[in-house]
């Protein structure tokens, strides 16, 4: 009796054993890219829906997918994230993988039905790398390139400084970009190129309001992903 | 009786902590932490300063000892942790803020930083640090630079009328008399409805003769009539038809109600914005035709103009004017077919620009999108498809031709025909049977997209059922 229970234990083991190393391994792609969404207090809905259909916009943009297929045939991992205060994040739609015109198109239409699961708060930076950090280190997704792209209208007045968090993105070689949006705060693209962006490459884009979100999240996804050359 | 015990626990540790608090915040456990700052090491007086901090408003009565220090002490440490404390326990206004506002004096520009930012925490009571603040504006640092706009932006009304003497001065008065200009505009734009009294003086500088001071002009303009968040009543509005404010309106009996005050702010602003299109320096123009986006109907003077920029100007007028022709409502309507002919524009920012304004229009717009895309103009045919999607359910007079269109021999127009059908979502047998075909076309992308139609409309039906 003592002997089957044994064997029933090592099967066990190596079945889990087994299972892991087919369904636990990573996919490699060639770059891991998060869109934190700002939606606290200070976002409205119609703003909001700026932000959603301009990124879903930028995904049917063929430049985009000229982009993404010249990355290294990996394709792009693709998350987005809404945040507001320290305790308010989500990731919304889950990871998709892209890497041709029919999955950017897919995840254009998964995004622009996307619900808006925050609906306001404060604003904390922080909180976002934090949970944004966290999605990267456990989307079971490999990639030489992780970005984390961060947008808003407003600096943190919640929880801990964001540079705290930035440097610890930074020693994960993650890069920290921006989309400053300097609608209620004019001086706001000063604070995030000195306490938020930062790592290899990074960079910061300014847009005057949120109507200008669809144009300058365009240029600003063709550069993370990288311009193909034509 | 287990719950009564629980209750009984919890006032007893209840009373502990009020007992502790009570303990902590003793005035001779307090002045044994001021003593501290006389004879302590330096770690030791950062300890000690750290928990009056933390002690708040009752700590209050060790604040002319913390002044002496902040004032007297030789370490940087020290004084940095001291000004922290004092904004915590933000008491005793009469004496911390005129050492604060010394304090901003300081050759250590960690202090002046601090000094600044601490200085939030005293509200109206700040008022006489306006002047100081700023001067600060011209300091060497970035970091004090912005502590200083930002606490004034935080003080509110108080701040507005040391800013806007720093726009009545011309902009040679003295070396970085322009930069001050900048810096006192954008924080007044930054104010939105509470910066409203200083509307004359942006209206005025709107015509400047320096380009930059012009653009910064335009955009608080914008800002501040476009601010939605209203105080309750003002009292310094002058007559109806008097534009320049504030004169004699302090006369009793002359208070408006905000909101008709209101109107009449938005009127000027729109009137400003409206002679800013024709301003020569591209800036401007763009700034003021982006501002009045702002506005809605009130932008219909313009109408003309707009169009005009929206068929010749440059890509971002192009787009900008878009925008507001969108939002200008239905005395626009008639720009639908202009608003169908942007959509082949060849800037991309332009066509989404056009995209959006026809979902504004949504059912209005259907018919000429339909007329349009019988043409089948390679230039067009696409982005209509787009539209169609973006409308959603009120595009449905459009389900009929996007039958059509799902046979059409380009594969992207196929795809975007499938996706604007679940994106309408009218869950009919045509259209089922139809996207069901498309599953097995030989375009991937077309597959991907009549699955995800077809997963839409069978959502759409399972809820109608579990309504009926």
């Amino acid at each position: 009796m003592k002997r089957i229970t044994l064997y029933l234990v090592l099967l066990i083991f190596f079945m889990t054993a087994f299972y892991k190393n087919i369904y636990g391994q990573n996919v490699y792609v060639d770059l891991e890219l998060v869109l934190a969404v700002d939606v606290s207090s200070s976002v409205d809905e119609e703003e909001y829906q700026l932000q959603i259909r301009g990124v879903g916009a930028a995904f049917r943009h063929p430049d985009i997918i000229a982009a993404i297929e010249s990355t290294g045939g990996n394709g792009i991992a693709v998350a987005m994230v809404q945040w507001s205060d320290n305790e308010e994040q989500a990731l919304v739609g889950g990871w998709h993988i892209i890497k041709d015109a029919a999955d950017a198109a897919e995840y254009a239409r998964i995004i622009r039905r996307v619900p808006r699961i925050i609906a306001g708060g404060q604003t904390s930076i922080a909180g976002a790398l934090t949970f944004a950090i966290d999605q990267i280190n456990n989307n079971n997704i490999d990639s030489s390139r992780k970005v984390i792209d961060v947008s808003g209208d407003g600096r943190a007045n919640n929880g801990v400084h964001p540079m705290k968090i930035r440097d610890i993105a930074l020693d994960q070689n993650i890069t920290i970009n921006g989309l400053v949006i300097i609608n209620d705060e004019p001086f706001l693209d000063g604070y995030f190129e000195r306490g938020v962006i930062g790592g290899r490459g990074s960079f910061m884009m300014i847009a005057e309001d949120y109507r200008d979100y669809a144009a300058m999240i365009l240029q600003k996804l063709l550069r993370e992903i990288g311009m193909p050359v034509s | 009786m287990k719950i009564q015990i629980h209750k009984l626990l919890l006032l007893s540790c209840l009373f502990l902590i009020v007992c502790f608090n009570s303990f902590a915040a003793d005035y001779p456990y307090v002045k044994k932490k001021a003593e501290i700052l006389k004879i302590g090491s330096v770690e030791e007086k950062i300890s000690a300063v750290l928990e009056l901090g933390r002690l708040s408003s009752n700590a209050n009565f060790v604040i002319p000892e913390l002044l002496y220090s902040l004032k007297n002490d030789e370490s940087h440490d020290v004084r940095m942790e001291i000004i922290r404390a004092l904004e915590r326990i933000g008491g005793q206004a009469n004496k911390t803020v005129p050492a604060l506002i010394e304090a901003l004096g300081d050759n250590d520009w960690q202090i002046r930083w601090a000094a600044a930012g601490a200085l939030t925490s005293f509200g109206k009571k700040s008022a006489m640090a306006v002047p100081e603040l700023i001067n600060l504006l011209r300091d060497k640092n970035e970091y004090v630079k912005n502590a200083a706009i930002s606490t004034l932006g935080k003080m509110g009304p108080i701040s507005v009328a040391a800013m806007m003497d720093e726009l009545e001065k011309p902009v040679d008065f003295v070396e970085d008399q322009l930069y001050m200009h900048i810096i006192c505009t954008r924080a007044l734009g930054a104010l939105g409805a509470k910066a409203m009294i200083a509307v004359p003086i942006l209206v005025k500088n709107s015509q400047n003769k320096n380009e930059v001071v012009r653009l910064e002009s335009v955009i608080a303009l914008r800002k501040i009539g476009g601010d939605d968040a209203m105080p309750g009543e003002i009292g310094w509005l002058a007559e109806p038809d008097e534009m320049i404010w504030p004169k004699g309106s302090r006369a009793e009996g002359n208070f408006l109600m905000f909101a008709e005050a209101k109107q009449m702010v938005i009127y000027t602003i729109v009137k400003t914005l409206l002679s800013s299109i024709s301003d020569p320096d591209v800036k401007v123009s763009y700034s003021a035709i982006k501002g009045l986006a702002y506005f809605g109907n009130k932008a219909l003077p313009a109408k003309d103009q707009l169009i005009n920029y929206m068929n010749k100007g440059t890509p971002v007028m192009r787009r900008v004017a878009i925008d507001v022709l969108s939002n200008i409502g239905e005395e626009a309507d008639d720009i639908i077919p202009d608003l169908v002919t942007a959509l082949s524009d060849f800037d991309v920012n332009v066509q989404w620009a056009a995209i959006q304004a026809l979902r504004i229009k949504g059912k209005k717009a259907v018919p000429e999108l339909i007329f349009m895309l019988e043409y089948d103009d390679d230039a067009l045919t696409g982005n209509i498809l787009k539209t169609f999607a973006e409308i959603g359910n009120e595009a449905k007079g459009a389900i009929k031709i996007l039958l059509v269109m799902l046979q059409h021999d380009n594969a992207a127009y196929r795809a975007l025909a499938a996706e604007a059908l679940g994106e309408i979502g009218e869950p009919s047998l045509p259209v089922i049977n139809s996207l069901s075909i498309m599953k097995k076309d030989s375009n991937n992308n077309v597959v991907k997209s009549a699955e995800w139609s077809l997963r839409e409309l069978n959502r759409i039906l399972s809820e109608r059922k579990n309504n009926s």
